[in-house]
């Protein structure tokens, strides 16, 4: 079968989601049967718990199937109105952001000047960064400034965060520094 | 016209390629052919960075037509749903008088106290008011502020009132908005068009006659853009160009109308919302700022609050919030704690931060999800962060920025030194997606929880637990503090733990539903009383509320709306009000009031 590349873009953005598996299925393959049996077989006797996709911003709904609490599977919720049960490549693999041997699961700190890491215990580590803050909030701290206006905050720390992470993680993030006087705080959003 | 939807948000994609089979038309003005590109019924080249000049030319095509000028819906919809036929005053010099800028702008000047500024380009937009009649009698606004007058503040709200604004509805005064959009965009012509944009003149008029046919009182288009028009240092203007053209085709507040911003990432809008961004506090108000007459809590409400519109209700929304931080602290004879409120110096955004921090000015940093080491020129971030005290990164991954100081190229090149980078570094592992519980806010508004389905592996904690953890040791640390500097953080509230008995989802984990209870509000009283939207907030400190545009999300102690997983029954059109909760009070479709006519009916009759 000949195909050009244009012909490859427009067979594989209306086969679905814009994948190989797409094109594919543009292309007069079909792969519906195996996949049915795989996914029955999957989630037997699997608990769902209802979530969202934290890639891009269309908000994809999900089902996770967990057995014993282990994670055995994730797929779109066919009950949304945004998604109707599908999935994109990304979302498809949102499994493999959970069960992946190169997730990092230890608290690493690395002195001044040194050249590795060392793993330290998680409460340790939150001390010696709460111990920090205070070290550079009170060193730097500005109540007025020299023309008298009243500021009480500080340029001198930064908060940045990315945007797949929750709104109560956003408001805990936002009260937190502007609590303290901190107002460098910024996102994925500005950029 | 910015996105390539069909990779980028492949699953929304669907919903054009279904209208398509109905009989919508796809145009794709993009650079690139794309796979957008490839199922569109046009695509049109553009040059990068040229949409200003494609719209323009859009504008000036529209108001020129046949058909805008004989369909009568086109001018109903412009004379009472836009500022069309407002008159402006007689100052305002538009850009062709003043050689290429309007009227007012200002020299910049450098402050001194933070001259990272330099990007704050500005105007002084007072020659571009509308000509208005005399002003309601009734006290000065400078009178009531030095009188400390309020709450409530309902005569500083209507101090500001200014007299009616003088309209046209013939839309034939030379000063009319329209008239001058119209001369405004007169030099937008096709043959500028294909000139500046390299978009050939046929295609740009097929664009413009296809909007026309496909925009009026049967009809509407939309327009979705995403970070090819916001990455742009004027994406504001491309969209509000954009937004120009829209309501001049009637396609603003309607379904299948307006011009949808494609975000980025799951929760992009969520953190815009519940603002981690340096020039805004909770729902859009601006962050009280050493630039601005913010000196006082009446001066900030005078500065900021817009008397025509629903922002005349900005004190209401300014003194919720301040209780939502200060609490029990916050009371009407302590201006609720503005005081304690931090002041902006001026630009403390991305770019304006890394630059200080290059300067040294900038000692400590909290990277939570977010990897700047690969992002905006590289290099010069990391050298930024080479000059920190300290640095935490919190993530799924070693990333770049955790990794710069061993990994980097300057260091691997043998540039810098690993014993020259003085910076303490702590790496904090997070969960993933099924891991918690939460909310994420979609690019439609919409909120949609999530909850936990499994354990996170080792030290993984929440993003939230490492906030609120961080919050304890940091009131324990100031506890007792007679200093002014410190009251307004030992006066901050912080009451995240869960009540007693119930066991959190890890240890020290915070209650992602009480988070959520102080951004949707209570009376503050009883926490209990969630407020059912913004209309019951007040602003005399009797609601606790964070975020207005939120509240009505969580109506009850019962009632998370976020949760909500109800789709409307098949074959119905429906706009699926019973899934998840969209700001503003639940709103699918804002400004919707424009998708009827003045007497209440639909334009186009069911």
């Amino acid at each position: 079968m000949q195909v050009s590349r244009r012909d490859f873009l427009r067979l594989t953005a209306s086969g679905g989601a814009g994948t190989a598996i797409g094109g594919l299925v543009g292309l007069g393959v079909t792969l519906a049967p195996a996949t049915a049996r795989a996914q029955e077989l999957r989630i037997k006797d699997a608990k769902t718990t209802p979530s969202i996709c934290p890639f891009c911003s269309v908000g994809c709904a999900t089902l996770i199937h967990t057995v014993n609490g282990k994670i055995v599977n994730i797929e779109g919720d066919p009950r949304s109105p945004h998604n109707e049960g599908t999935l994109c490549p990304k979302g498809a693999a949102i499994y493999q952001l959970h069960m992946n041997p190169n997730r990092a699961t230890k608290v690493l700190h690395r002195k001044p000047g040194a050249g590795d890491w060392e793993v330290v215990e998680l409460e340790w580590a939150m001390d010696r960064v709460a111990e920090l803050i205070k070290k550079t909030r009170d060193e730097t701290f500005i109540e007025k400034l020299p023309n008298g206006k009243l500021v009480n905050m500080t340029p001198a720390m930064f908060a940045l965060g990315g945007a797949t992470l929750d709104n109560e993680f956003n408001h805990t993030c936002q009260k937190f520094w502007r609590g303290l006087g901190v107002v460098a705080i910024e996102n994925q959003a500005r950029i | 016209m910015g996105s390539n939807m069909a990779e980028c948000h492949p699953v929304a994609f669907r919903w054009p390629m279904k209208a398509k089979l109905n009989g919508a038309k796809l145009i794709h003005v993009d650079p690139r052919f794309t796979r957008t590109s490839a199922v569109a019924d046009l695509h049109v080249p553009i040059r990068a960075g040229s949409d200003i000049a494609f719209l323009g030319g859009l504008i000036n095509y529209v108001v020129n037509s046949k058909r805008w000028n004989s369909d009568p819906f086109f001018k109903e919809f412009a004379v009472n749903y836009t500022n069309a036929a407002t008159i402006i005053g007689d100052d305002f010099k538009d850009t062709e008088d003043l050689d290429g800028v309007f009227s007012g702008i200002v020299k910049f000047t450098e402050p001194a106290f933070w001259p990272y500024n330099g990007l704050e380009g500005r105007y002084d937009n007072a020659s571009w008011a509308y000509k208005r009649g005399p002003k309601p009698l009734g006290p000065a606004t400078k009178d009531l502020i030095a009188k400390r007058a309020g709450p409530p503040f309902d005569d500083l709200v209507r101090s500001l009132k200014p007299g009616p604004a003088e309209k046209d509805p013939t839309l034939q005064n030379p000063h009319c908005v329209f008239q001058i959009l119209k001369r405004h965009f007169s030099r937008y012509t096709p043959e500028m068009v294909e000139q500046v944009c390299g978009s050939p003149k046929e295609k740009f008029i097929r664009v413009a006659e296809m909007l026309l046919e496909n925009s009026g009182r049967d009809r509407t288009s939309a327009f979705a853009y995403a970070v090819a028009w916001t990455q742009h240092t004027y994406g504001v203007q491309m969209i509000s160009c954009c937004a120009l053209l829209q309501l001049l085709l009637g396609n603003i507040g309607r379904p299948g109308a307006g011009v949808m911003a494609l975000r980025g990432h799951a929760a992009i809008q969520g953190s815009t919302d519940v603002p981690t961004l340096y020039h805004s506090i909770h729902g859009y108000m601006n962050a009280p700022s050493a630039l601005r007459p913010h000196e006082t809590l009446r001066d900030y409400m005078a500065a900021e609050t817009s008397p025509t519109s629903y922002y005349g209700n900005t004190p209401k929304f300014l003194v919720s919030y301040l209780k939502s931080m200060y609490g029990a602290a916050a009371t009407a004879e302590n201006d609720f704690g503005y005081d304690w409120h931090p002041k902006i110096l001026g630009d403390h955004s991305h770019i304006a931060t890394f630059a200080a921090m290059a300067d040294g000015k900038v000692k400590g940093m909290c990277c939570v999800g977010q990897n700047p080491a690969t992002s905006l020129n590289g290099g010069a971030t990391r050298l930024a962060m080479r000059q920190l005290d300290w640095l935490v990164v919190k993530d799924n991954w070693l990333t770049e920025t955790a990794t710069h100081w061993y990994l980097g190229p300057e260091v691997k090149n043998g540039e810098v030194k690993i014993a020259d980078i003085k910076t303490e570094i702590f790496f904090f592992p997070s969960t993933q997606i099924a891991e918690y519980d939460g909310s994420f806010t979609n690019t439609q508004r919409m909120l949609q929880w999530h909850s936990k389905a499994a354990d996170a592996p080792g030290d993984c904690r929440t993003d939230t637990w490492f906030y609120h953890n961080l919050a304890k040791r940091m009131k324990k640390l100031y506890a007792g503090s007679k200093l002014s500097r410190d009251q307004g953080w030992n006066n901050l509230t912080w009451e995240f733990d869960f009540d007693p008995g119930v066991k959190p989802i890890y240890p020290g984990e915070p209650d992602a539903l009480k988070i959520l209870r102080e951004i949707n509000g209570y009376q503050t009283t009883d926490a209990k009383q969630h407020l059912k939207g913004f209309g019951e907030l007040k602003d005399d400190g009797s609601t606790t509320c964070a975020s207005w545009i939120y509240c009505g999300c969580y109506p009850a102690p019962d009632q998370n709306m976020t949760a909500r997983r109800e789709p409307d029954p098949p074959g119905v059109p429906g706009a699926h009000l019973k899934w998840g909760w969209a700001w503003p009070a639940n709103r699918r479709v804002m400004y919707n009031r424009a998708s009827a006519d003045l007497k209440g009916n639909p334009w186009r009759p069911s």
